[in-house]
């Protein structure tokens, strides 16, 4: 059995663990998410064998484990600052650094709340539609667009005032 | 969605998220010691720190407070107070050392133990340590 998680690790451990990083915008919280998942699913035994869609199941999983860290570590923040600041999203190869930029977005990224970095992941670096993010994490289509699009007008408003400031 | 929000997202699409660390595997997969959150243990550690730093207090206050003409026993029982102290926060330092996230902590109490105890074996072995580092 461990064998076969360890397969499934190997499939689908870097899809959640970005999804985990965007919800959480902490390296430590996507860690504990991905792990617990992990190890619960490892402390299943056989019953792991009943689980139709790793994917799909893997995905509520992390999704779930990573609100819970979150509601705990808001309310002993003390213990969260003291863990790693990693940044969350890294300049790809093909593009010239801007490290400008990067902190830029990063910082906008990290004022946003969970559930709209959640959408922003899933439209941006998933191409999910709306719809489909609506159903993926249970609420309806108007809600999906509507922290959308409060997640696009925060990014806009920065970096057209950055535009207008430079 | 506008010209602006296709804008943004090309721009956010030159960006990529990291992976995960190639340790969470191992941790998950191959440690058979018991798996400590990143959060507990940073607690644990706080914790074990701030009690081993007021027994050290307490050690150095009871020291300065003893008379020089104070009988052997006193003395004695001081020094081995003081070194049984040394050990456990070694002990505890080593502890930290062998989980995969407790390397920052582990650190920080070999650094403790090798300030606080540098005349004793366990202040020698923390150093030592230290220098793996």
């Amino acid at each position: 059995m461990r064998e076969e998680l360890e397969k499934v690790y190997d499939k689908y451990a870097s899809e959640l663990y970005k999804y985990a990083l965007m919800i959480s915008a902490d390296h430590g919280t996507a860690e504990d998410a991905v792990q617990q998942v992990f190890v619960k699913m490892l402390k299943m035994g056989n019953r792991v064998l009943q689980i139709e869609s790793y994917n799909g199941y893997l995905r509520r999983a992390v999704r779930n484990e990573c609100y819970e860290i979150i509601k705990k570590r808001n309310l002993s923040k003390g213990i969260v600052e003291k863990l790693s600041s990693k940044p969350i999203i890294e300049n790809s190869d093909e593009k010239e650094a801007n490290e400008e930029e990067r902190e830029l977005l990063e910082g906008v990224i990290k004022e946003l709340a969970p559930e709209q970095r959640e959408v922003l992941h899933m439209k941006v670096f998933e191409d999910k539609t709306l719809s489909e993010i609506g159903e993926m994490t249970g609420v309806s289509t108007n809600t999906a667009a509507s922290r959308y699009r409060y997640a696009m007008d925060k990014l806009r408003e920065i970096l057209f005032l950055r535009k207008n400031n430079g | 969605m506008s010209n602006e929000d296709t804008k943004i997202e090309d721009m956010l699409r030159h960006y990529k998220l990291p992976g995960p660390p190639i340790e969470l595997k191992n941790r998950i997969f191959q440690s058979k010691e018991k798996r400590w959150n990143r959060t507990w243990l940073a607690a644990a550690a706080s914790i074990l720190l701030a009690a081993g730093i007021g027994l050290i207090w307490q050690i150095s206050g009871k020291q300065a407070n003893s008379e020089p003409n104070d009988n052997g026993a006193v003395q004695i029982e001081l020094a081995v107070t003081r070194a049984g102290q040394a050990s456990q926060l070694l002990a505890v330092a080593d502890f930290f050392a062998r989980q995969s996230e407790g390397q920052d902590h582990a650190r920080e109490i070999y650094h403790e133990v090798a300030q606080s105890f540098p005349d004793l074996n366990a202040g020698i072995q923390a150093q030592l340590r230290l220098k793996t580092y």
